[in-house]
């Protein structure tokens, strides 16, 4: 009995390291191909043993650029999680401790705007700001990201909310706290974890975005993931320089992993499974 | 509670503005679009009425019948094998006790890198000149030129969405697992069910609301797959790879056919419009 124990776990560990690598292996493959030059990369087979070097970043990031793009990047992440938040958790809040009117109609309608394919919204944002003017701005990126990321922020904190329970509230109304002054001293700081892990999900979510930024950011706002398609071109692509390029932009989200991986399931669902 | 509830309304204010602003007018818009005839290129039509035209159009269009059935084509065979395989790998780390958040966090790297670095990644995997995955196929005679320039390319596609996409059932189950009540279990073992019963009659039936949950979540978003794509293939060979996200953009933006792309985006919108209809009225979640 001991023995096929013994047995089982072996085969378990087997298991978990082959998925392991199945999972890493390919990633870390690609941020290795940053870290090589022209020749090892060309091989008609793959070195692992290679002379590193780091002449792609800089190589990709200023002599071609991509400085720009990042940095378009980080500020319509950021405009993206800071919008999205203002006007998410006052709704949370709301949705989770107040008695709405047709909640679950609203909390449907919110979730609706996540699930919209991009196309059918891109379309027409496309027409209603090259009108208003504002097509090619950051402006125009953070709005259409606003639509998921407000979504994710409502339903992500609102779950923070549920799990706080309501006498903590009904205390400070007692004591003669005022609801703006619950919310902001007791409820606020008690959902400040999810108000984080929303953050970096919405972050994370704008960052890795494609079709909106594609569409609607122009030449000037253009954020990296609609980049990548014009550094791969059928006469010789400069795989080093792509691959340094997506090595950067994994770095939030590989971060979001690292620190929080305990609320993954968690915004990953929406908050539907609470892991 | 009416003032409590007027009071509630005004805290939701900004988030329904904003929604109505961002959702509601641009689809609005769309619908507006969709009887019309604007495009960029065909200078005879500027905007006129068409009635439902568009509609009729695309009803009977075999290219976008086509690319439901390409979508399709994807979508079944991607979310079925990251079902199970992501079931396979909740209960295999629900095996390990100490290394199981580390596992979990290491499984979970695929999903956090944009859809189009993966689609980059399995251009340069698969380049049967220099890309690991490119060569060895090559040297089996399995394909004589990069997959993804062959009627194959589809293949690739649902692999590099495997790639990605596995780990969130994985970790969603994991956690169902986890939550299960240890008691039908242990009663289970003392009546003499074996394993495979206990699995089988406790495990999959308490699982099952956690499936509706990763299969809507990842029907939705393969549903309007995009990113990948359009970076390994931009619909091609031919139209192989050609989902319907693909052929609306391509209708819209490459075309510059504005209405007739708003069609198509509102018809795909519609579909999953009715799925997440259906699972918020049918899920307790």
């Amino acid at each position: 009995m001991l023995r096929k124990k013994k047995w089982q776990e072996a085969i378990w560990i087997l298991l978990a390291i082959v998925i392991v690598t199945l999972a890493l292996g390919p990633y870390l493959w690609f941020v290795m191909i940053s870290f090589k030059d022209r020749t090892d990369i060309l091989s008609p087979t793959i070195r692992f043993l290679f002379k590193p070097t780091l002449s792609n970043y800089p190589k990709i990031f200023i002599d071609r650029e991509f400085i720009i793009f990042l940095k378009n990047s980080i500020i319509v992440a950021l405009g993206t999680v800071a919008i999205s938040l203002i006007v998410g958790i006052p709704a949370a809040y709301s949705l989770s401790k107040m008695p709405v009117v047709g909640r679950k109609h609203i909390m449907f309608f919110i979730l609706s705007s996540r699930m919209a394919p991009p196309i059918t919204i891109a379309i027409p944002l496309y027409i209603l700001f090259q009108k208003i003017g504002i097509l090619g701005h950051y402006s125009a990126v953070i709005i259409s990201h606003v639509t998921f990321g407000m979504a994710l922020v409502v339903w992500l904190v609102k779950t923070f909310f549920d799990d706080i329970p309501s006498d903590l509230e009904d205390a400070g109304r007692v004591d003669g706290c005022s609801r703006f002054n619950v919310f902001r001293y007791i409820m606020l700081p008690l959902a400040l974890p999810g108000i984080v892990v929303s953050a970096l999900f919405v972050f994370v979510f704008s960052w890795s975005e494609f079709l909106f930024a594609l569409i609607l950011s122009g030449h000037d706002a253009r954020t990296m993931p609609p980049a990548f398609p014009g550094l791969i071109t059928p006469h010789g692509t400069f795989w080093g320089q792509c691959a340094a390029a997506a090595t950067i932009s994994t770095i939030p989200g590989v971060l979001l992993i690292l620190l929080f991986h305990k609320y993954l399931v968690r915004g990953l669902t929406f908050g539907a499974v609470k892991g | 509670m009416e003032v409590e509830s007027k009071k509630a309304m005004v805290w939701l204010l900004p988030c329904m503005v904003l929604l109505f602003i961002v959702d509601i007018i641009p689809f609005l818009v769309a619908i507006g679009e969709s009887f019309r005839a604007l495009s960029f290129t065909l200078l005879s039509q500027r905007g006129q009425w068409v009635g439902l035209d568009n509609y009729r159009k695309a009803l009977n269009d075999p290219v976008f019948l086509e690319s439901i059935l390409t979508t399709f084509k994807i979508l079944v065979p991607a979310l079925s094998i990251e079902l199970l395989l992501g079931l396979g790998i909740g209960l295999l780390l629900a095996q390990f006790q100490r290394a199981r958040r580390f596992l979990m966090s290491i499984i979970a790297i695929p999903m956090m890198i944009a859809p189009v670095v993966i689609g980059m990644m399995g251009v340069l995997a698969l380049n049967s000149e220099f890309g690991p995955i490119g060569i060895i196929l090559r040297n089996f005679n399995l394909v004589e030129k990069a997959i993804l320039g062959t009627s194959l390319a589809w293949i690739a596609i649902v692999i590099l969405d495997i790639y990605q996409w596995t780990p969130l059932a994985a970790i969603i189950f994991l956690a169902g697992i986890l939550a299960m009540p240890q008691e039908p279990f242990e009663a289970a073992q003392i009546d003499g069910a074996s394993s495979w019963q206990r699995f089988l009659f406790l495990t999959l039936p308490m699982l099952k609301n956690l499936f509706a949950v990763v299969l809507f979540l990842r029907f939705i978003d393969a549903f309007k797959m995009f990113d990948k794509i359009w970076i390994a293939t931009e619909g091609g060979p031919g139209r192989t790879t050609q989902t319907v996200s693909i052929y609306a953009f391509r209708h819209g933006f490459l075309r510059w056919n504005l209405s007739y792309g708003t069609t198509l985006a509102l018809l795909i919108f519609l579909v999953s419009f009715i799925v997440t209809y259906l699972f918020v009225k049918f899920s307790k979640v």
